[in-house]
């Protein structure tokens, strides 16, 4: 052996190394970032915030932010002007085994701090439920005028659910995309539940003295009638974070395996009496060269990886066995 | 030989299918409408509108085929990796080859350039009525 430093850390290898620990680094983060993701669902669907202290709306969501995962069913005070003119219904909502429509107007927010209680041109929508109705018909006026309320916060529903008729103002699930093509000007990434009783009563500092709140008439909508998010949304953070690790292996393996070439490789060079061997296309002649030695690669394919998502430098040290059958 | 470049070669043409439908045409059908994208693309054009039957299909391949893909795609590396390894390439032009298959459109340059190399290399190998390669 003449050479002072072991081949898996010659500087030729560097590169091979510095690849290894990325590709395994970034690979088993994203699955950790998954793994975070899916978590996160199931926190969600077990906590209930319903029961809370309403904070400001502004203080939860923000313009144009995408809705925030630890504000779902969270109460808050909308504060802000109806636009009856936007009304529109929501079908297939099923309250007591009866099929019937939320009926849903948009309370246009003005900016944060701002005193004027008109509407103005910086105001962002939030549609609003305002209760639950058997039919699409015989439905109240909508509200006018200015409005202050509790209101449950829900992210945008997405059931697959098509709409089969674009132009009419009803849609066939809570998906804000949709809500979006009936409303004008932008919008919130999120709908409100008018909080009128149920689990508010009395409590809550706005609760039953909401002004104008649009309930009258209508059956009130808890949280808990809003169709589950599918858990299929998590289920597929924890199927990708598998995805993520299995890859994480993989790499390592790639990663050990080319190093363990350069190792023979050099190995054979520096042995007493012994060129280097490998042909100008790389190939070296030893034992891995031979035409059986790749036949054995699926089996340690499989049996290997899992094995080896350690740093491969060690591995490599042990195995002087040639790869070969 | 023949038998590893041909699990190669499905798997490269299949995974580079489905990357072509999942990303240029799933990915857009079910994003562009106009709205913003994985909340880091401020906005998108708005070929598609929100609702409608082209955007439900959009979402369920993304949805349904971006899993699918993942794990299609873990096939695909086992057996390109196998092949790289059976046709002795070097690091470079295996991790070359490996890393196209994740690029639309550009996985089916990388599929005929490895199987191009492959068929030279071991043109005597595959060559009809050669002896069969030692069993996989």
């Amino acid at each position: 052996m003449t050479s002072r430093l072991h081949p898996a850390i010659r500087p030729k290898v560097w590169p091979l190394h510095l690849l290894g620990v990325a590709a395994v680094g970034v690979a088993t983060g994203l699955g950790l970032w998954q793994l975070d993701a899916w978590q996160h669902h199931r926190e969600l669907a077990a906590v209930d915030l319903t029961a809370q202290e309403p904070v400001p709306m502004a203080d939860v969501l923000e313009v144009g932010a995408p809705f925030p995962g630890d504000a779902v069913g969270r109460p808050v005070v909308v504060d802000g002007t109806w636009r009856p003119d936007l009304t529109l219904l929501v079908s297939d909502r099923r309250v007591d085994g009866v099929d019937g429509y939320w009926v849903v107007t948009p309370v246009a927010v003005g900016p944060e701090g701002s005193s004027d209680p008109g509407p103005g041109d910086d105001d962002v929508l939030l549609p609003v439920v305002r209760g639950w109705s058997p039919t699409p018909d015989d439905l109240p006026a909508p509200p006018e005028g200015d409005v202050e309320t509790v209101a449950w916060l829900q992210p945008s529903e997405g059931t697959g659910a098509v709409d089969d008729d674009a132009s009419d103002r009803v849609v066939p699930q809570m998906r804000l995309a949709d809500v979006l093509r009936l409303v004008d000007g932008p919008m919130y990434e999120a709908y409100g539940i008018v909080a009128g009783s149920g689990p508010a009563d009395g409590d809550w500092p706005v609760g039953d003295a909401a002004v104008n709140a649009g309930t009258d008439g209508l059956d009130a909508v808890t949280p808990d009638q809003v169709p589950e998010i599918s858990a299929s949304t998590g289920l597929r953070n924890l199927l990708y974070a598998i995805e993520w690790w299995v890859f994480a292996s993989f790499a390592a393996f790639v990663w050990w395996r080319f190093v363990k070439d350069e190792v023979d490789k050099a190995r054979a060079a520096d042995a007493p009496g012994g060129g280097p061997d490998g042909g100008p296309d790389g190939r070296p002649e030893g034992p891995d060269g031979g035409p059986d030695a790749p036949g054995d690669v699926p089996d340690r394919a499989t049996d290997e990886a899992p094995d080896r998502s350690q740093p491969a430098a060690a591995p490599v040290e042990d195995r002087r066995v040639p790869s070969g059958p | 030989m023949r038998g590893t470049l041909l699990r190669y070669r499905v798997m490269a043409s299949v995974v580079g299918v489905l990357l072509v439908v999942l990303v240029l045409i799933g990915v857009p059908l079910a994003n562009f409408d106009g709205s913003s994208m994985w909340g880091f693309i401020p906005s998108t054009p708005a070929w598609v509108t929100p609702g409608s039957g082209a955007q439900e299909l959009g979402d369920t391949i993304t949805h349904q085929l971006g899993v699918a893909h993942g794990w299609l795609y873990m096939i695909f590396l086992v057996t390109a990796f196998l092949l790289a390894r059976k046709a002795l390439w070097q690091p470079g032009f295996t991790l070359v080859t490996l890393v196209c298959g994740t690029i639309p459109l550009l996985s089916f340059w990388a599929e005929r350039r490895a199987t191009q190399r492959v068929r030279r290399e071991f043109a005597d190998e595959l060559a009809p009525g050669a002896p069969a390669a030692p069993p996989v």
